[in-house]
């Protein structure tokens, strides 16, 4: 249960971080004709008004409280879900899969309580953190399918079009993949295709499942960076913990704890060097 | 009589479950003859906390994008937000200059679409895009960078295709209509 104690963690900061990066366009927005136009969604365009700030800060502060506090007591979920799902869907345009991967992941989130010791709330929990490993993988499943029944990416051309557009690339990658040999393009554009669509599969074998996600790292690494998702990337990894069987999820703790002490130590003696 | 109760609450717990993963695969999956009979009410059930579109760069992926270009005052080029913004995206991916992008590029498509039908039978400048809340909203915004007068058009980026590979990577603008000459009240 610990996986999915860190899992909601993570997913806090996920929406943190993204609360953070939509902050300086809300003002725009209170003056956009976009806020009355927001729909297909149950709690809507409420939560915007010109008292945002005190909306943010309250909501930021829920969400540093239920980083930091190693607690999972639904007092505190179920209005981080409302304030984040009211604010963000407010702002519905400049929303991605990343927020909808969230937003589904803190409904889930109000209905576990992953650290009590009831075996009622573990069997709860248990059933959660197995509704989320479904969630993840049909959304892989899901965009991997929709990616071979498009022409594009049947044809192997697809990443050319994302790193040669001026939306999703920067002027040195687009230049750089238009002059480049089709191996840098084709062979990437099947392989995501390939990893999308078995994604599901992998999760019956411990190896090749922790092969998979330090696959999928290294690929959100690339969305944050060269395309220019970094939000985006942040919240899908951000529910990776969730897939880690007990020995990955302690191995993964120890390698963690290690580089924070060495970083410390490299720090500490730097500071005694120079002084 | 706590097993009881516990055997219960597992058995209600696996069939809300199965019900939620059968409803999430029918409203993700294609049309078919169970959709067809359940459709209304799953889509009302996923409609209700979990709407959900997984359509990264799938059949969505597009080559050319509508753009407001603008000229204050006595300028010789085009200029436009988008171009602004993508170039401070493309230089750090953490300001928010991407979000910021998003919100300006879904006002334009606004205003593209709604007159889509009208631009196909005619490239001039329609009378009722004046009174547009979106294109007031845009033209506003244009007109508090420029401060003052400014001449604006709708045109659209083409990305190069990939037979074109060889030439020089160039995206082409082509205007669409031309808005004329604009002023905007302070």
């Amino acid at each position: 249960m610990k996986q999915l104690n860190l899992c909601r963690r993570m997913t806090y900061f996920s929406a943190l971080v993204h609360l953070v990066s939509i902050y300086p366009i809300t003002d725009y927005y209170i003056n956009s004709p976009l806020k009355y136009h927001a729909e297909g969604y149950i709690f809507r365009y409420f939560a915007i008004t010109e008292h945002y700030p005190f909306l943010f800060s309250v909501t930021s502060i829920l969400l540093v409280f239920g980083i930091m506090k190693r607690t999972s007591a639904r007092l505190l979920s179920i209005p981080i879900y409302l304030l984040v799902t009211n604010i963000e869907n407010s702002m519905f345009q400049i929303l991605d899969g990343g927020s909808n991967l969230v937003h589904l992941a803190l409904f889930y989130f109000m209905l576990s309580n992953e650290l009590s010791k009831s075996p009622f709330e573990r069997f709860l929990s248990q059933t959660i953190r197995v509704v989320l490993i479904f969630q993840l993988s049909i959304m892989y499943f899901t965009t991997g399918v929709l990616k071979v029944i498009a022409p594009l990416w049947q044809e192997g051309v697809a990443i050319f079009y994302v790193l040669t557009s001026l939306e999703y690339s920067t002027p040195f990658i687009a230049k750089l993949i238009w002059n480049s040999s089709p191996l840098f393009f084709v062979i990437p554009n099947y392989a995501v295709m390939f990893y999308q669509v078995s994604f599901p599969i992998s999760l019956f074998n411990k190896k090749v499942k922790n092969l998979y996600l330090s696959i999928g790292l290294i690929f959100h690494i690339f969305i944050a960076t060269i395309i220019g998702l970094p939000t985006f990337a942040l919240q899908v990894v951000c529910l990776y913990p969730v897939l880690l069987d007990d020995k990955s999820y302690l191995r993964l703790k120890m390698t963690s704890v290690a580089i924070v002490r060495k970083v410390k130590f490299a720090l500490m003696n730097f500071s005694k060097e120079r002084s | 009589m706590r097993g009881k109760k516990l055997i219960v609450f597992k058995i209600v717990v696996v069939l809300i479950t199965l019900h939620h993963v059968v409803l999430t695969i029918l409203y993700l999956g294609p049309v078919n003859p169970l959709s067809k009979i359940y459709g209304s009410y799953t889509v009302k059930y996923m409609h209700s906390f979990f709407a959900q579109n997984w359509e990264f760069f799938g059949r969505n992926l597009r080559n050319n994008w509508p753009v407001i270009q603008y000229k204050c005052n006595y300028d010789n080029e085009w200029k436009s937000f988008a171009s602004g913004l993508l170039s401070q995206h493309s230089t750090n991916r953490f300001v928010g200059a991407g979000k910021k992008y998003y919100f300006y590029n879904h006002l334009v498509q606004k205003i593209t679409d709604r007159y889509s039908k009208i631009l196909a039978k005619d490239n001039t400048y329609p009378n009722e895009l004046k009174e547009d809340i979106y294109f007031k909203f845009v033209m506003n915004l244009i007109g508090q960078s420029c401060k003052g007068e400014f001449s604006a058009r709708l045109a659209i980026i083409s990305q190069p295709k990939f037979s074109e590979r060889g030439k020089k990577l160039s995206y082409s603008a082509l205007p669409l209509i031309d808005f004329g000459i604009i002023k905007v009240s302070r």
